[in-house]
Parts: C-alpha cells; structure tokens; sequence
C-alpha cells in the first residue's frame, strides 16, 4: 500500500512537472511559432497527396505549353522549365525532405546514443575506442564526407540518406558521451551503485532517461540541419536525382532562369528556409524548458 | 604546454590516419570497378588489367591500404580523371582561392558577429537587439546556395553593381604570386586594379558563405556577453570609475570570448565545407568547385584528395582555437 502510494506521489510530481513545463514552453511566442511552423509541414507532408492541385506535374509529366509561367491563380508559385506547377512540387517536396530529415535523424539518434552512453558510463579503453573512432568521423566537416560518400555510391536519395546518416552520429556519441559522464559523478548513480545495481542498470534506468530531455532538443534542431544538408546535396547534382520535387534539385533547376523567371528558384528556397527556421525555434524553445540552465542565454 | 602541443599532434595523426582509412574504404565500396572507370568507356579489357595491375587493384585490401598509405606520405593523391593533372597539383591550385575565401567570411563573420553580439547584450531588448536577433534567427536557418542565388540576383542580374563570377576580371592581370591570395599579393604589389577587382568577386561569395556563421556568432557573443555583464568583476570595474566604453570592449569583451572563439574554430571547418555550395554558384575555382566537378564526372581521387586536405585545415585550425584559450584566460593552463 505505502509503496503503491509513493508510486502515485511519484507521477504527481511529474505530472505537475510536465505541466509547468509545457506552460513555459507556450509562454514564448518564438517557441509557438517554431511548433506551428514544425507541426504544418509535419501536416503538409502528410497530406500533400490529397491537397496537390497538379499531382502529376510531381513526376516526369511535361506541358510544353504551359512552361514557365508567372504566378497566377491556377499556378500559385508559377510553373518550371517544362510547364510543370511549382506549388504542387514544393508541397510534394516537404514530404520528400521530411522523410530524409527523419530517416538522417532517427538512425544517427539510434547508433549515437548507444554508442555515447556506453563511452560515457564505462570510462577507461571502452571510452578511448568510441570516442577516437567518433573523432575520425568528426575530423571533416560533415558535408564534405557525405559529398564523398555519394560520389562512392552514386547520386541518388537513398544514398544521400546512407551518407548523412554516416556523417550525422558522431554528434549524438559526443553530446550523450558527455552528459552521461557527468550524470555518472551525481549522487543517485552513485547510491545505486552502493546498493549493488548493475551497469547496465544504471545505463539504462537512471543515466540514459536524463539524456532525454537533450537529444530531443538535438533531434528538432537536426531536423532542419538534415533538410539543409540534403537539399544542399541535391543542389549540386548528387543527391535527388530528377524529376524528383526535392527542394534543393528544384532550385538546381532555376538558377539558369533567374532573374526572368525567378519564382522556379524562389520558392523551393523559401520553403527549406521557413522549415529549418521553424524546426530551430522548436529546438531553442525545447532548450529553454527542458534544460533550465540556458534558459534565456540566446 | 610542449606536453600538451605534442600530445595533440599525436592525436591529430592519429585522427587522419583514421580518416585515411574510412576514405579508403569509401572508395572500395563503391559500385563498378574502378579500373573500368579510370581506364575510361573506351578501354579495351586488357588495358583495364593492365592498369588493376598498375594501380595494385588486384592485391588484397590491407596491402592496398598499405600502397594508399605510402603514396599519400609521399604527397601522391592519384590523379585526377578529369583534367588528367595529379591531384596534389590540382589541389595546390585551388586551395589558396578557397582559403582566400573562407579567411573573408569568416573575418566579415566574427568582426560582425561580436560587435553586434555586444551592442545587443549591452543594449538588451532595444532595437538593436531586436535587430541582431532577428539576423541571427533567421540566418541560422538560410541555405548559404539559396542566399548566393538571391544575392547574385539582387546585385548582378537586377542592380548591375557586381560581377556575378570568378575570382578576378577576364582583362585585369592577376597580381604577381606570393601568397596566392589575391587580395594579399595585389595589396603586397601595390596593384590597385587587381586588388578593386578581386575585391568585387570576393564581395557577395564572403557574404553568402559568412551569414550563417555571422547568425551563430551573434548568438554566441551575445549570451556570452550577457553572463558577464552579470559578473563582480564588471561591478568593480563600473564602481572604481571606469569609463563605460573601456568596461564593455576592455573587461567584458575579453572574458566573454572563450566560447566564441570555440565557435570560430567549429565554423572555420563548416565555411570550408560550406564552399561546396557557395562556390558552385559563383563559380569561384576553389576546392570546392572542383570536388563538385570532379562529383559529377565520377572523378574519385580528387574528392579523397579535397577531404583530406580540409581535414588537415580542419584539425589544424581546431588546434590553433585551442591554444588560444591560455591567451584569452591566462587560468587555463594545458595539463
């Protein structure tokens, strides 16, 4: 009974932690502005099948006729060099970066945080292994490395995935290696470890759910870093190939037809600027509640 | 600190030679046979034996290793495909155009970023901190390709006020070579038409490659500056009489520049990859413009060669950043 109710204390506080945190969360309109700009093209992507007005100018279609026309009511952002809507292919084009951003994220999250925790809980030659091996991949700057890895595989979008997933773990070891190191001098680990619990068990039940709150803050910041990353890719020539309506191959595509025809380049920019942006306020304001420390600092 | 120096050498050796080899087994994975594609489409099949042969492509992979490993301490990094130079000659060509270019951003950068940093903290909550954060907000989110788009546009295509490409006029003589830096060596020659002309071409590739990492520092400098403004130290200093301005740029600024300048060293490695994209697009004949060629001409061994070198850059500018932290904080010593 005492137990069950030291259990019920336990979630109330937590409970009413949640809440306060959420409040603070929703005090900065900066933070809202970055959820809501996150959460639509999370919602666009979803959707863009069903709201695309041309969906077959998101393929290889062509409309000789129709090429490169002005924004109008029928073509909200114009058309491209082959008469197809941009509108539809920059909508079509958020669940493409999407997907890439998340795919990039989630394996770096799954080989980074494992690999921190372990460095940063055992200490010693364990230590030294992961994190030298970690610095060899940090040693050049990412892009260049996934710029060389594609070369390597050949352009293309899953390619463009394996490279930056390659080049996007190291961050996640670092930042998790260094937490958990600290966390392992705290109090409470060192309590459990007087009462005998395992490694493992102090990894995963008492170091690993205080690295949370800080790789989900890392997570929405990549996000956008990840979007960037693979439309700078495809605006090289080496990530999306066409007709693909990636953001980055788009603006590839209408560089040649600036300044007369600008909206071609205009508007894919416009919409890789407005997601990162959105997914940076998210991560800044996920910061400011979750870690109280730099609350405030920028 | 010679302790410190030559353990930090050690490791930066040791952190290429791991780069060495995750670039060599980069270009073992990939498709095709690279003897085919060196040969050309043209090679009959005996001339692709022929060059396995030359090339050690027929040995095993750690005694390949071990070839790569040999040629690369003799400066050899192959030869490119494309324009059939060697890599290390090719290299050597672009990379003071890429440095030129990555030293003018990254100083528009810093010297931007910390004065604004410091006049938004300073002046919290006024315009020009709302200023300052609004250029960092958004900066951090702009892609650099995108920016260089809209600024040629802006400037060359609409404005006609600069020139759209290149690193110096067709009809303007580049300044004799002595540091292969064209604004340096037109300054050092007193040759005032190279120097206005390079200036030009460096104006809008600076900018575009220098924003993001303008918005962070910004960023940096300002929540820096902010802790300190906070400190006893600062108090003292204001109570003793110090005039304002020697308080903020004298005490404040140089104990609030520990984590910029970390950032300076991180983004120092970002604008060298970043020149990827910026130079594609004025076509500034860097390193970066000719990984992308080489990229797109499945052209191996200058893209091995380029990330090599800006590892090296990289590392050795990170080493720089950190012994330059005893000089800003005489506390920090290099145990």
């Amino acid at each position: 009974m005492r137990f069950l109710s030291a259990k019920l204390e336990t979630w109330k506080v937590r409970a009413h932690d949640a809440k306060r945190t959420v409040r603070a969360f929703f005090r900065n309109p900066l933070s809202v502005a970055g959820l809501i700009i996150a959460c639509g093209f999370f919602i666009l992507g979803f959707i863009a099948p069903c709201i695309t007005p041309y969906p077959d100018d998101v393929t290889g279609s062509i409309h000789t006729k129709q090429r490169l026309q002005a924004p109008s009511r029928e073509h909200l952002f114009g058309t491209d060099d082959v008469g197809r809507d941009v509108y539809s292919r920059v909508i079509y084009g958020t669940r493409i970066s999407l997907q890439i951003a998340l795919v990039i994220v989630g394996v770096a999250t799954c080989i980074g945080v494992p690999l921190g925790l372990v460095a940063g809980s055992s200490g010693g030659v364990i230590e030294e292994v992961i994190m030298r091996f970690t610095d060899i991949f940090l040693a050049v700057p990412g892009i260049v490395l996934a710029v060389t890895i594609v070369s390597a595989l050949g352009p293309g979008i899953i390619n463009v995935m394996v490279a930056l997933s390659i080049v996007w773990w190291p961050g996640y070891v670092r930042l998790i290696h260094g937490k958990s190191k600290s966390l392992r001098e705290e109090v409470f680990v060192e309590a459990s470890t007087a009462i005998g619990s395992s490694k493992a068990r102090i990894m995963f039940r008492h170091i690993l759910p205080n690295c949370f709150s800080i790789v989900v803050v890392k997570m929405s910041m990549d996000m956008g870093m990840a979007i960037l990353s693979a439309a700078g890719l495809g605006f090289i020539g080496i990530g999306a190939q066409p007709p693909s309506p990636e953001w980055g191959a788009m603006i590839s595509g209408g560089r040649w037809y600036l300044p007369t025809w600008w909206w071609y380049a205009v508007f894919p920019g416009l919409a890789i600027w407005l997601t990162v942006l959105g997914f940076n306020l998210l991560g800044d304001g996920l910061r400011d509640v979750l870690d109280p420390k730099q609350r405030g600092r920028y | 600190m010679l302790h410190y120096l030559a353990k930090r050498l050690f490791l930066l050796i040791f952190t290429l030679l791991g780069l060495s080899v995750v670039i060599f087994v980069v270009s073992h994975i990939a498709p095709g046979d690279p003897a085919r594609l060196a040969a050309g489409p043209f090679a009959t099949q005996e001339m692709v034996e022929h060059l396995k042969e030359e090339l050690g492509l027929n040995k095993s992979l750690p005694e390949q290793y071990g070839i790569f490993l040999t040629q690369l301490l003799k400066g050899d990094l192959g030869r490119s495909i494309r324009t059939r130079r060697p890599v290390r000659e090719d290299l050597a060509r672009f990379f003071p155009a890429t440095l030129e270019l990555v030293l003018v951003s990254l100083s528009f950068a810093v010297l931007t970023g910390i004065l604004l940093g410091v006049l938004s903290a300073v002046h919290q909550n006024r315009w020009i901190d709302h200023l300052s954060r609004l250029i960092s907000i958004s900066g951090l989110g702009l892609p650099a390709f995108w920016l260089a788009l809209m600024l040629q546009l802006l400037f060359v295509l609409k404005l006609d006020l600069l020139p759209g490409g290149g690193r110096i006029d067709m009809i303007v003589h580049a300044p004799t070579s002595i540091t292969r830096l064209f604004l340096i060596d037109s300054l050092l020659t007193g040759n005032w038409v190279a120097f206005r002309s390079a200036l030009q071409h460096i104006i809008l590739p600076a900018l575009s490659l220098s924003f993001p990492a303008l918005a962070s520092i910004i960023r940096i400098s300002r929540a820096d500056v902010l802790d300190t403004l906070r400190q006893d130290f600062v108090t003292t200093a204001r109570a003793k009489g110090l005039v304002e301005k020697l308080v903020i740029w004298k005490h404040v600024l140089k104990n609030s520049l520990i984590s910029t300048v970390t950032m300076i060293g991180l983004r120092f490695g970002w604008m060298l990859g970043g020149t990827i994209l910026v130079e594609t697009v004025f076509d500034w004949p860097g390193v970066g413009l000719y990984v992308v060629t080489s990229a797109t001409h499945s052209d191996f061994q200058p893209i091995m060669g380029a990330a090599l070198l800006i590892g090296l850059s990289f590392a050795i500018a990170n080493l720089i950043v950190d012994l330059s932290y005893s000089v800003l904080d005489p506390r920090i010593g290099y145990e």
